[in-house]
């Protein structure tokens, strides 16, 4: 029987959450651990109606063991209705659950029990996603081919292109990454690979609420 | 149906508590987190003026002495300081155990008093002289390695149960701190006030509670259900029958004495030849079918079972304490039997489920209770439910 350790869980809305997280808080100097012990295990679900489920966090805060369980969502149109969502989940298990999530993000601690996180990307306070979170994070070296990302897009939209408005920054952070070397990474590559960075400021009030939420810390140097 | 417990000063629990408690209940936890416990807090409420369910719950753990010098049965006698927290006795020491139906709230007040007055243990044995305890031993108010084993003291356990019905029994305390065998024996109750309560431990039920069991049902409707239970594990089993004199069949095993007929095969097999899953399955069947109306208690339910047919074992348990109406209480540390509950459970079902998991925590007050609902997403989502 091996040691009893307590566990971290975080719930997302799906893989690409799952492949981005990592990379972006390893790059932001929080060690991820290995691959099949990751400090945070994180339980990526077919879209956010179906992680916003009844039942679905309720049973997870019920975990064996469990220290600490987030949810990162996206806000998509309307940040006050995701949170309004994540409020009726854990209203009876929570007594303090605020009528707005604070824009540093969530974080509630009771005496006994684990801790409960949310995150709605892109800050708790604007609309987006995911995407517009890492559109943040590009370097600031080549501003002009920021804005040519923004405008291209609008043009594309213009022309016919198929996606939808919801979807802008998304189309708009895979334009840039096409613009890249190599072109087209992947959004964790991307990170992995330093075109998006994880250790930028735009990222820290995220990777703050992130080690909070979970008790990490940034590696020291060691040695 | 039982939908909420609390233990108080019982065992492991100074205060415990669990609801959401539905017709099957599984409690999962930790080694020595006190699921046993529970199971014996409920055999003892429910036995209602039974007072041997104390007797087993302490000599089922070996919570006993047996008389070295005498050897007589008669004088054997379990301690009962382990009944309360902390393992300790004294005067005014009290544990209580309640529990809430859909109609009553149903308590049982066990506390330690002084005997006032000679009782019927004194009368019984007049010759010996009521001994006072040691007033310059404050540690203990017992004699733990005295000789004088079963000699009463000055000390009774009373134990008052009240629900539908009230009943209450005294049990006298010998000055070691015990209460003898023939004390539970002797203390009297009408059979109509207890349910029938059946308690299967991790150890296998022994060819004569299996004999005895099942011939309460053989040719009665439930007969076919016990043998549609076996036929989850061995689907060639068509009959079983009890054998009592012959005497090869009975001493092929300590599981003799019933025998089987399978499918395509003119030979009767000792059913003790068959592995301990088709004699697990025949335990908990027989003891489901007899707590008619009642509970069943079982400790370590997937003992002996393949994990591939514990979803099978709990369709049977479910199917079966639905038509007889009976409440199931089960433990176990098994991930797979944890699991395999969800194959009984609705997705849907959060209020009144039929279907319960509590996880008792070490130190903690209140058990961490799931329904249907959650035991099919824990299922879905590989949440670590033990």
């Amino acid at each position: 029987m091996s040691v009893t350790t307590t566990t971290r869980v975080l719930l997302v809305e799906g893989e690409e959450d799952k492949r981005v997280l990592p990379w972006l808080i390893e790059k932001a100097g929080v060690p991820w651990g290995p691959k099949d012990a990751p400090v945070v295990k994180i339980v990526p679900y077919d879209g956010v109606e179906n992680l916003l489920c009844a039942g679905e966090i309720e049973t997870h805060l019920k975990t064996s063991r469990l220290s600490a369980l987030g949810v990162i969502v996206d806000a998509d149109e309307d940040v006050a209705a995701r949170w309004h969502s994540i409020s009726a989940r854990i209203s009876t298990h929570f007594t303090n659950v605020p009528k707005q999530i604070p824009t540093s993000g969530l974080i509630l601690r009771r005496q006994t029990g684990p801790t409960f996180g949310a995150w709605i990307m892109p800050d708790n306070y604007n609309r987006g996603m995911l995407e517009t979170f890492l559109l943040f994070l590009r370097p600031n070296e080549n501003l002009a081919l920021h804005a040519l990302s923004a405008s291209v897009i609008d043009q594309a939209k213009q022309a016919g292109a198929a996606f939808s408005q919801q979807h802008r920054d998304k189309a708009q952070i895979h334009s840039w990454l096409a613009w890249q070397d190599p072109p087209g990474a992947q959004m964790h590559n991307a990170i992995m690979q330093g075109m998006l960075n994880g250790a930028s400021p735009n990222a820290a009030a995220f990777v703050n609420w992130f080690c909070s939420l979970y008790g990490l810390s940034k590696a020291e140097k060691q040695g | 149906m039982l939908r909420t417990l609390s233990i108080e000063n019982f065992r492991t629990f100074r205060q415990f508590s669990m609801g959401g408690l539905g017709r099957i209940n599984l409690c999962v936890g930790t080694n020595n987190c006190g699921k046993t416990s529970i199971l014996e807090a409920i055999d003892i409420l429910a036995a209602n003026g039974r007072t041997e369910a104390l007797w087993h719950a302490l000599a089922r753990r070996g919570e006993q002495w047996i008389d070295s010098a005498t050897r007589v049965i008669g004088h054997a006698e379990v301690d009962i300081c382990h009944l309360f927290h902390g393992h300790e006795i004294a005067e005014n020491a009290a544990f209580k155990i309640r529990a809430t139906d859909d109609t009553h709230q149903h308590k049982l007040n066990a506390h330690i008093i002084e005997r006032a007055v000679p009782d019927l243990f004194l009368e019984e044995e007049p010759q010996l002289e009521k001994p006072r305890r040691d007033s310059s031993k404050q540690s203990s108010l017992f004699d733990a390695n005295g000789s004088e084993t079963g000699l009463p003291g000055d000390l009774a356990l009373d134990l008052i149960w009240n629900g539908s019905s009230s009943v209450s029994q005294r049990l006298p305390i010998t000055l070691r701190g015990g209460i003898a065998k023939n004390t539970f024996r002797n203390a009297w109750v009408r059979d109509d006030v207890a349910k029938p309560t059946n308690f299967i431990t991790t150890e296998a039920l022994t060819r004569d509670v299996i004999i005895g069991l099942f011939e309460e049902i053989v040719l009665t409707p439930e007969e076919s259900s016990v043998i549609e239970a076996l036929s989850t594990i061995e689907p060639t089993i068509e009959r079983i029958a009890p054998i009592s004199s012959n005497s090869r069949l009975l001493a092929s095993s300590g599981r003799g004495g019933l025998v089987v007929k399978l499918k395509n095969s003119s030979q009767r097999i000792p059913i003790g030849s068959m592995g301990d899953g088709i004699w697990r399955m025949l335990g908990i069947a027989l003891s489901l079918v007899s707590a008619r109306g009642g509970i069943l208690l079982v400790d370590e339910i997937d003992t002996g079972l393949h994990y591939s047919v514990m979803a099978e074992m709990w369709r049977m348990v479910r199917d079966t304490a639905e038509r007889l109406d009976v409440q199931v209480f089960a433990t176990t540390h098994s991930r797979d039997c944890v699991e395999s509950l969800a194959a009984i459970s609705r997705s849907d079902v959060t209020n009144n489920s039929e279907v319960s998991i509590q996880r008792i925590e070490r130190g903690s007050s209140q058990a961490i209770s799931f329904t249907e609902r959650d035991i099919v997403i824990a299922a879905k989502r590989a949440i670590e439910i033990r």
